[in-house]
């Protein structure tokens, strides 16, 4: 490190300080804003918010969803979208519903699950990469197919009277803190770390801010970018697993309209529908922020009515951010 | 014969930023001659239009239309006052039809917006069924050279009294051309006066009359086309300093690196040729040539219709653009902006951004690497930055092309196929470009330079091929004393005989 910072000087060469480079990024303005809410809350809780109990149930019944938008995340920087998300949550968790009560050996259920939800990643994939069909669309397309099916499915009933083993997926915790929550921060810290120094990762950046000139110095951008559509819908699989056997039963009609708000959380948390930008810890503290905003509004008593105004309007400021940004880049 | 003259520019100015574009020029417009405007890319023709045109504002200088002070503030009073332009870009809605255009285009034949076909008038007519043009046709299912046409039937449309045509050539047949000239003339004759910038200077001993000569924003002479010939122009155009801006050439002619031959694609036909360890090889055409079609397939970009090239004697088999990369063939693209730079990424980003997986090892990127040989590059090739984690807008033109070749240099090739390498950069940094490209032949990398700038392609190649609607049409060694003729008409589909061109009739 002492090395390459006396290079820098011998070499005449700047580099941006500690400073500029955080000023930069999205992260500590989320992080600002979460602790003004947390302190909001406490207060209007009346000091209840901010002990352990109340934060193990958070962490509890909103960790699965934070872990979809790792996926959003890796799409968004590729410039792409995935409407689909939520319908593949539902799929893979009435697929491997369904199959345990055929009789199938759980583990057998939990792998057709993902793949089943898999599948339907690989076909966005598939029209968006390879068929160069807005991804939107494509998607949105999708997102009817992966519900339907579900419906199909399930004719329409929840398929409950789950086997215990099943139940124990989302009710099982390492030292009285659920597992997926641990599993969340760890995969999160892990791929945080990647995100730009994983040569793979890093080409996503390249692709999403110019493909053509990506495609110009020999990144696969239509293998990258479907291979995102998969890993993205096999995340929401995993997800959908895990709150289905939360709830004890597979739903048909399980997390709809659901992938807007994560969509929306991966923009508040820094990513850029135009592309080439994202983190993904930004992404779930954005959604954090989401899920905060929703719990403060609650306990201060404001009319959930209320609730959409409010999200949008982060939303819009995130959007607005993004675009000042955008314009400077541009000029 | 003072009030034979439309059109007098005195002393005009006009800076951009820091740059001059045009320094004190001063100009004169005979009524009904054809005028062209002739100078290297930069040399700011473009920006002397514009201004008389109402596009661009001037810093300081007046300009005499008709004997009264001309201040157009837009390109809509310009039109009003008898100015108009052809662009090369057209601007057309492809989806209306020829004669639809032609009045959109036109404020007087709009009555309470509703266009009357029946206004069009003679001239127009005349001229659309001169090139068998349909009225009620779309424009989208013309060719470009009707499009073309059509562009100009509005112009004329317009109560023209000067017309300035920018580059119309470029995207004509030669068929196209020669009708152009036709129309040119008819216009003269009715006492138009045309400006006529053009990079083919051949173009110019058929239809102009005079020509004024800029040269990197200064007016440099105006002359009688029937006085000179064409070296005293180019002379003129490229100033004294021609044998500086090229690097010398080398001599020694060595090993065969790529062998392409009866290859054929999307664009192009039937190519063969060779290229040398350290040598420059240069790809002259006109646009739609299919040069850049031809080596971005080479490279990977597009599926070839046959495969016969060979690198070093062995068969190629280049399916992807990682596949030419791992061959050791590199590609500076044409197009910058759409497929070179990534403008949102920093500097240290775009450098390494095609040896990403050189300076990764277990898939993770060496930091330390990527730093060095950014800074190696930053040095080597002079580029001028603040700090090396900006972003690459914050950079100028000419040092964004610089790091897109240093991305290249760092992927050491052994043949660079370089686009369009000094499109929109200035001077000092083309003059960097080439002496790099020079010092890279002679470490022996090949090198293929294509460019529509044809002292370009004389200066840098040692030989240089042709190419005509997707063809080889010529291929001459630059030590030919005749190779710019013969190449300049190559590029035009024409075999070269010396003797000067007839003048159409």
């Amino acid at each position: 490190m002492k090395d390459s910072k006396n290079e820098r000087r011998q070499k005449n060469v700047k580099s941006n300080n500690l400073l500029q480079t955080i000023l930069r990024r999205r992260e500590p303005i989320l992080i600002l804003f979460l602790i003004i809410i947390a302190i909001v809350l406490q207060i209007a809780s009346g000091y209840k918010f901010l002990n352990p109990d109340n934060l193990l149930v958070m962490a509890d019944r909103k960790a699965p969803e934070a872990i979809v938008t790792i996926g959003i995340t890796y799409l968004l920087i590729t410039k792409d979208f995935d409407l689909s998300v939520a319908s593949v949550m539902a799929l893979s968790g009435m697929v491997c519903a369904w199959l345990i009560s055929q009789d199938i050996s759980l583990i057998l259920a939990l792998i057709c699950g993902i793949v089943a939800g898999s599948l339907i990643g690989f076909f966005n994939g598939l029209l968006v990469a390879k068929f160069k069909i807005a991804s939107f669309i494509a998607t949105l397309g999708t997102m009817y197919i992966a519900r339907s099916i579900t419906q199909i499915i399930a004719r329409g009933k929840p398929i409950s009277n789950m086997p215990e083993e099943f139940i124990s997926i989302g009710t099982y915790t390492i030292f009285g803190i659920p597992w997926y929550f641990i599993f969340l921060i760890v995969v999160v810290t892990i791929l945080q770390f990647l995100l730009k120094k994983q040569k793979t990762m890093s080409k996503l950046f390249y692709i999403g801010t110019n493909e053509k000139a990506a495609q110009m110095v020999g990144i696969n951008t239509a293998k990258l970018r479907w291979i995102m559509f998969i890993v993205s819908a096999a995340i929401a699989s995993f997800a959908g697993l895990i709150l289905t056997a939360k709830s004890y039963s597979a739903s048909p009609i399980a997390f709809e309209k659901l992938e807007l708000k994560y969509i929306a959380a991966c923009v508040i948390g820094g990513a850029s529908v135009s592309g080439g930008q994202g983190s993904i810890i930004g992404s779930v503290l954005g959604f954090l922020l989401v899920v905060l905003i929703g719990n403060a509004m609650t306990l201060i008593g404001i009319s959930p009515y209320w609730e959409g105004v409010v999200f949008g309007s982060v939303l819009g400021i995130a959007a607005i951010a993004d675009a000042l940004s955008q314009k400077r880049k541009s000029g | 014969m003072e009030n034979n003259i439309i059109l007098s520019i005195k002393n005009i100015c006009k800076s951009f930023g820091g740059t001059q574009a045009l320094d004190n020029v001063s100009l004169e417009l005979n009524k009904g001659e054809i005028h062209a405007l002739l100078g290297e890319n930069g040399a700011g023709k473009s920006t002397l239009v514009k201004i008389i045109s109402g596009v661009l504002s001037k810093d300081s200088g007046e300009i005499i239309f008709e004997g009264t002070l001309l201040n157009v503030k837009n390109p809509q009073q310009a039109r009003t006052a008898g100015i108009n332009v052809v662009y090369q870009e057209l601007s057309l809605v492809p989806s209306l039809s020829v004669a639809e255009n032609i009045c959109a285009s036109n404020e007087r034949m709009n009555t309470f917006k509703i266009m009357k076909l029946s206004n069009l008038g003679d001239e127009v007519l005349n001229i659309l069924s001169m090139f068998k043009i349909d009225l009620y046709m779309p424009v989208k299912n013309l060719g470009i050279g009707a499009q073309q046409i059509v562009e100009i039937a509005g112009a004329i449309s317009r109560n023209c009294k000067l017309l300035i045509f920018d580059e119309p050539t470029a995207t004509l047949t030669n068929y196209e051309i020669k009708e152009l000239y036709k129309i040119m003339r008819v216009l003269k004759g009715n006492g138009v006066t045309i400006i006529y910038i053009t990079h083919k200077l051949s173009e110019i001993f058929n239809v102009a009359d005079r020509a004024t000569v800029l040269k990197d924003g200064k007016y440099i002479a105006t002359l009688n086309i029937a006085d000179v010939d064409e070296k005293k122009i180019v002379e003129l155009m490229l100033g004294r300093d021609l044998a500086e801006m090229y690097p010398l050439k080398s001599k020694r002619q060595r090993e065969v690196v790529l062998e392409v031959s009866d290859y054929s694609g999307d664009g192009f036909q039937k190519i063969s040729f060779k290229i040398h360890r350290g040598e420059i090889l240069g790809f002259a055409g006109l646009a739609g040539a299919g040069r850049t079609e031809l080596f971005t397939t080479i490279f990977g970009v597009q599926k070839p219709d046959s495969t016969e090239i060979y690198l070093f004697s062995e068969k190629l088999n280049v399916r992807k653009v990682k596949d030419a990369m791992q061959a050791g063939i590199g590609y500076l693209p044409e197009d910058r902006r759409q497929a070179g730079v990534f403008m949102q990424m920093n500097i240290k980003e775009n450098t390494i951004a095609a040896t990403i997986d050189d300076v990764s090892s277990t898939g993770i990127i060496n930091k330390d690497k990527v730093f060095n040989n950014t800074v190696e590059m930053i040095h080597k090739l002079d580029i001028k930055i603040n700090s090396i984690d900006d972003e690459m807008f914050s950079l100028s033109g000419g040092n964004q092309q610089k790091v897109v070749l240093a991305r290249w240099l760092l992927a050491s090739p052994k043949i660079l196929i370089v686009d369009e390498p000094t499109r929109g950069i200035d001077v000092g940094a083309k003059f960097e470009i080439y002496q790099l490209l020079r010092k890279m032949a002679n470490q022996g990398t090949a090198i293929v330079i294509i460019s529509s700038e044809l002292p370009e392609i004389f200066g840098m190649s040692d030989r240089v091929i042709a190419m005509y609607k997707g063809s080889i049409f010529a291929e001459v060694d630059c030590k030919d004393p005749e190779v710019e003729q013969k190449i300049g008409s190559g590029i035009m589909g024409i075999t070269y005989t010396p003797m000067r061109e007839e003048p159409i009739q």
